[in-house]
């Protein structure tokens, strides 16, 4: 497929990233303790900041969560569109086929199931304890439904097993919130609004190590993906097996929401939204393009939401799912608005 | 040009096709012994539900074959692989699905057609861009090149996915049904469109289709798929002089010989005899019977003589009445 206006096109990346870069140094200067640009300068570059305790709150506090907010808008934009595109449909997500129901239940097995199971004894106040258990709920979910997704060719009947494992799910959490108490069920909570600080920075490589070669791969599928909006009769005809396709695609957007989740909690919207934001924003349906913007996009994203939810010069921090998810719904509702007279959809 | 020596394109022997459910084979045609050659575009033709699109399936590659062979060119399919199919360069197919998102334009969809031939990262060579301006030219839509798919009518919907197939650049087309929807001037301008195709390109072309007007008087070929039977091959006169085409479309009312619907005209208001012989006398005829008028040339109540720019009307020996037009003429018989 061609590039429309590909001069533009280049121009608008370099924007893109130029944004990034000053969004990513502006969320670096502001916080409950405002920093002044040169110093943040300076611990960049290596040197010694004025103030020790500067020094320490950018290289070890909001340097990871810049770093962390910039990997997972993307990780989790570019899981939304893959998901969009397998299953042709606006509305699916990251989440779609209940990859944060499985981290979800995880976690709250792990931080509740002490109190209905006394015998049984985990750790929740340890985030670590709390990342594994995220991290294989989510993975587990995923082998589940890629195992289904061999049985069954239809991938809207796949969609539907994704809501159903939701609803399971979400019964389990109620029976273990039932029998809980009120600390842990407010720990859980606090779980679910997500948080991007407090990773360390070899939990930070972690991500990283994932989530990079996983866009990269992404990016290689572009073709097959480009060919798959066709349809699957035209896609096979092209050479793109549908099967394959789809494995490829549930295990790249699984593994990319899986590793978000299980570190930073279930974020919202973000998979959604910003796909439909880049798609209406290009005019194109080429994953060529859409892949590298939505990956940008989706960071940009998750650093302004962040550098929201900080709150500048105040103590107070706002739930980063509060945030993501106050900017996505209405996007969503928007697009759920205006689809009836956008002619040409996105899907048809 | 067609290739002065004969170049088979597909060969099929002993072919039997259909499906298999629960280990039980449903065999939907059998003995399939045909030949598809390069240059030649043929009409796939057959009752829906006869087996038409099962055809197209198991030569793209969609369905294995229940047994027999078929060659796509020098290479022999006993049993083409579903999986990753040997066709992108061989084969390219127009299917009835339209799921292509109307959010691309013309020259995106038909760039797709390259894509069996570019690298993962899909970037398009000089050649690439070449091929992609051939065919937008070959289908006439120089214009709306970058018009999106949305903002096409039907009939240049068609044309767009007909040059994503044929920049495919295979030596094989094969459609199904591409002139459904189309008003007639479409029709005969998609038909001809493949034939010239055909012709020039020497690709060997498949279409199935319901125009058995359009087919006989257009194709090189004809396929009949007969239900539950094999699949009779020829050129379009020897199978209606065989009374093959009548065998598989039992039309109810039209005329295959004289290629004309025939009116039963039971209690004939009046038996006219029509003068003329031009294209004029042909619809003034048309008109006639349609409204109940039997035609003859013996026995006759009145005689009709088509005349340059006028109508006039002989009856009852010497009377004579002009008319300006045939709705006119055919008013005044009823009264």
């Amino acid at each position: 497929m061609l590039l429309r206006k590909s001069q533009n096109i280049k121009w608008v990346f370099a924007l893109g990233v130029l944004l990034l870069i000053s969004t990513a140094f502006l969320n670096l200067i502001l916080g409950s303790v405002d920093i002044p640009g040169m110093e943040v300068l300076k611990v960049l570059s290596g040197q010694r900041a004025s103030k020790s305790t500067w020094h320490y709150i950018i290289l070890d506090f909001r340097l990871p969560k810049t770093i962390t907010a910039i990997l997972v808008g993307g990780a989790l934009a570019l899981s939304g569109l893959l998901m969009q595109s397998l299953f042709r449909n606006p509305l699916a997500g990251p989440f779609v086929l209940g990859i944060s129901s499985g981290a979800n239940v995880m976690v709250a097995l792990a931080i509740m199931v002490s109190s209905v199971l006394p015998f049984i004894h985990m750790d929740p106040t340890n985030p670590l304890a709390l990342s594994i258990a995220a991290i294989l709920g989510a993975l587990g979910v995923m082998f589940v439904i890629l195992g289904v997704s061999l049985k069954i060719k239809d991938n809207n009947a796949l969609l539907i097993v994704g809501i159903m494992i939701g609803s399971i799910s979400s019964a389990v959490i109620s029976v273990l919130q039932y029998f809980s108490e009120a600390a842990e069920v407010k720990m859980f909570l606090f779980w679910n609004f997500g948080s991007l600080a407090g990773l360390s920075w070899t939990q930070l490589g972690i991500l990283a190590v994932i989530c990079i070669p996983a866009m990269v791969a992404s990016f290689l599928l572009l073709k097959p993906l480009n060919v798959w909006l066709m349809g699957d009769g035209y896609a096979r005809s092209l050479g793109v097996h549908a099967g394959r396709l789809k494995i490829k695609l549930i295990l790249l957007a699984g593994i990319l929401a899986g590793i978000v989740t299980g570190l930073v909690g279930p974020i919202a919207f973000v998979g959604i939204a910003v796909p439909h934001l880049v798609r209406l924003a290009t005019g194109t349906v080429n994953h060529k393009i859409l892949i590298p913007a939505v990956v940008l996009t989706g960071a940009l994203f998750m650093l302004v939401c962040d550098t929201i939810s900080q709150v500048p010069s105040a103590a107070l921090v706002l739930p980063i799912n509060a945030i993501t998810s106050a900017f996505g719904a209405p996007v969503v509702i928007w697009i759920i608005i205006s689809k009836g007279n956008v002619r040409g959809g996105i899907f048809k | 040009m067609i290739p002065a020596q004969k170049n088979i394109a597909i060969q099929c022997t002993n072919l039997n096709i259909g499906f298999v459910i629960k280990k039980n084979k449903l065999v939907v045609l059998q003995d399939i012994n045909l030949e598809l050659l390069n240059g030649e575009l043929v009409c796939l033709m057959g009752e829906n539900g006869a087996g038409k699109s099962t055809l197209l399936k198991t030569l793209s590659g969609y369905l294995p074959p229940l047994s027999g062979t078929f060659n796509i060119g020098a290479v022999n399919h006993k049993n083409p692989k579903s999986k990753t199919g040997y066709g992108a360069k061989e084969i390219a197919v127009v299917l009835t699905e339209r799921t292509a998102p109307l959010g691309l334009t013309v020259e995106e969809l038909v760039s797709l057609g390259r894509y069996p031939y570019i690298n993962n990262l899909a970037v398009l060579k000089q050649e690439d861009h070449r091929k992609i301006e051939g065919a937008i030219e070959v289908v006439g839509l120089e214009k709306f090149k970058k018009r999106m798919l949305g903002t096409l009518s039907d009939g240049q919907l068609q044309k767009a996915y007909i040059a994503r197939a044929f920049c495919q650049d295979t030596p094989i087309m094969l459609l199904d049904e591409p002139t459904n929807h189309l008003d007639l001037n479409n029709r005969i301008e998609i038909v001809l469109l493949l034939k010239k195709m055909a012709q020039k390109s020497g690709k060997a072309i498949l279409m199935a289709t319901h125009e058995v007007d359009l087919a006989l008087q257009i194709a090189d070929k004809l396929w009949l798929v007969e239900r539950e039977g094999s699949i009779y091959e020829g050129m379009p006169e020897d199978l209606i002089l065989d009374g093959l085409v009548d065998k598989i479309f039992p039309l109810k009312g039209y005329d295959l010989k004289t290629g004309k619907v025939q009116w039963k005209v039971e209690n004939p208001i009046k038996t006219i005899k029509v003068d003329g012989s031009d294209y004029r006398a042909l619809w003034t005829k048309n008109a006639l019977e349609r409204n109940g008028f039997r035609l003859s040339n013996t026995g006759f109540d009145g005689e009709v003589l088509v005349r340059e720019g006028h109508w006039e009307y002989q009856y009852d020996k010497d009377q004579v009445k002009t008319f300006n037009g045939v709705n006119d003429l055919v008013d005044f018989l009823k009264k």
